[in-house]
């Protein structure tokens, strides 16, 4: 899974919407192309792009509470000091 | 914590000569340190109405509330629970949350992003390393959380104080009247799903508590409304009528119109709304409860009862008093709605657009008064507002609560014994100490 910056190709897909709250906007699109499907999830405050294939949504359905609970650690991810500290961290489970 | 009383700060003594048995000092409508008092010993003490389930459904929904000058997020978790969040960023304050409502598991403060979970717990910090790590977040603190959340028939209540009565024993009898309201829906449920109007008043907020239920000004008040929508409620406030004012202890007061709305025996009489304009609701109503007890229900009608200190359900609306300084007050305002009851809803939106909509009649003509009522009293003389009406012919109800006619100030002088209950939490023969026991958390 890679973070790519703008609009790469394009490729054809259904604008499924803009999912906003007052803290972040991340606009959705059904992508049919290739030889598969994908979800294009765009931060448009950041004009940052992830594509998740099937798999990945499926996991992100099963992935427990405490897992999601990391992924919203700042530090975990866009405001890391990389060369600081552990490649990653957050707080522990619980 | 433990405020010692300063030299400007009301005494119990000081209190007690200021609110007597048939008359209040004006002062404690204008004094900035009773003021300061009041929200000490009552609303960072007592339970506070904050806001009604219906308007988080779903997990993860929030909406921003108050107690008093105190922010507020009402939260509702993964697991369905309701939690009453501080609005205060636990890194530097900053206030987390801006939007009035919205739908998010967590919330990232805007100035730094320090990021916490809806039920208050710190997820993180950006550049974690200049706490230490993981490790050092632990600490950190999260959101502070509203002490005791109580729920009653959907309705949320905070006390900011760690201890104190439970619920229901602030409720007392206001709960049943809480239960009236709600079996006026179908599918027994109170929705507040119509939006919010905020009203604000140059005028102190017991100004707006005393005047929520009484009974001697709407004939004056409120004539034109009445005499432009043909409404017969104005003469429910005579002394001709068998409706009544009943102090209902804990400082709750009602204006009871259920006998007026028995003799005229109309389903739906005392919302003003014919059986024909909405025979849905009264259908479904019948088909619920049964024909005899949905027709009780429907004529019986809706409680018109202040809970003190901020609840007040007036019928077809709904208050909420939030005062922010001891001349300023927000009544939130919005139209009950009843869960199963489209029709009867839509009515009840378009009733209250008049009343209490920003061009509505109704609140317009009180909120008039409340600040004629706060200039007046700012005047040096005569120092006192009277309180006697009907005093000599209260009489006590089969339930052993006080009751006054329709006109008389049974409520005010009830919500002022209470009042004094917790501004002076100690018995007027116990000695005097220095602290207040009413602040301490
Ligand atoms: S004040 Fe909230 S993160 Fe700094
Ligand atoms: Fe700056």
């Amino acid at each position: 899974m890679t973070v790519a910056k703008g609009d790469d190709e394009a490729t054809p897909g259904i604008e499924l919407g803009v999912v906003a709250s007052e803290f972040a906007t991340v606009k959705v699109t059904l992508e049919q192309g290739g030889s598969g499907a994908r979800l294009r999830v765009e931060d448009l405050r950041a004009d940052a792009v992830r594509y998740l294939d099937a798999l990945e949504l499926e996991s992100l359905v099963w992935a427990p509470e405490d897992w999601w609970r990391r992924l919203l650690d700042p530090s975990l991810h866009r405001w890391r000091d990389a060369g600081r500290g552990p490649e990653i961290e957050s707080l522990p489970p619980g | 914590m433990t405020t010692t009383l300063g030299s400007s700060r009301p005494t119990p003594e000081g209190l007690r000569g200021l609110v007597q048995p048939d008359r209040v000092h004006g002062s404690l409508y204008t004094d900035p340190a009773i003021f300061a008092a009041e929200l000490e010993r009552i609303w960072y003490s007592t339970w506070v109405y904050v806001g009604h389930v219906s308007e988080i459904p779903r997990p993860k929904d929030y909406v921003r509330k108050t107690i008093g000058p105190q922010q507020i997020v009402m939260t509702r978790d993964t697991d369905g629970g309701v939690h009453l969040l501080q609005n205060r960023c636990a890194h530097r304050g900053n206030l987390v949350c801006e939007a009035d409502r919205g739908h998010s598991g967590s919330f990232r403060c805007p100035y730094h992003g320090w990021t916490f979970s809806n039920t208050g717990d710190l997820l993180g910090a950006p550049f974690n390393q200049g706490y230490g790590g993981r490790e050092g977040l632990k600490e950190l603190g999260g959101l502070a959380t509203v002490p005791r959340v109580g729920i009653y028939r959907g309705f949320v209540f905070g006390s900011l104080a760690a201890e104190g009565p439970t619920l229901e024993e602030h409720l007392g009898a206001a709960a049943e009247r809480l239960d009236r309201l709600a079996r006026l829906s179908p599918e027994g449920e109170v929705e507040l799903t119509a939006g919010f109007v905020q009203h604000e008043v140059e005028a102190n907020w017991k100004m707006l508590v005393e005047n929520e239920t009484d009974g001697y000004h709407p004939q004056f008040v409120h004539s034109s409304i009445f005499s432009i929508s043909g409404s017969s409620i104005g003469d429910l406030y005579s002394d001709k009528s068998t409706a009544v004012t009943r102090a209902l202890g804990g400082g709750h007061s009602e204006n009871d119109l259920a006998p007026e709305f028995r003799r005229l025996g109309v389903p739906m009489g005392w919302a003003g709304t014919p059986e024909s304009k909405i025979p849905d609701y009264v259908a479904q109503m019948r088909d619920v409860y049964g024909t005899e007890t949905g027709d009780e229900i429907m004529i019986n009608g809706s409680p018109h009862i202040m809970i003190f200190p901020n609840l007040f359900v007036a019928e077809i609306q709904l208050f909420s008093i939030q005062p922010l300084a001891v001349n300023r007050t927000v009544q939130h305002v919005t139209a009950i709605q009843f869960k199963g009851a489209p029709d009867l809803n839509r009515r009840l939106v378009t009733q209250c657009v008049g009343s209490v909509g920003p061009a509505g009649m109704l609140l317009a003509d009180d909120a008039e008064m409340y600040e004629r009522n706060q200039r007046g009293v700012e005047q040096l003389r005569p120092e006192w507002l009277d309180l006697r009406r009907g005093l000599g012919r209260e009489t006590t109800d089969d339930d052993g609560y006080t009751i006054g006619t329709a006109t008389d100030e049974t409520s005010m002088r009830s919500m002022w014994s209470h009042y004094l209950t917790l501004m002076d939490p100690q018995p007027a023969t116990a000695p005097q100490e220095s602290t207040v026991e009413g602040a301490q958390a």
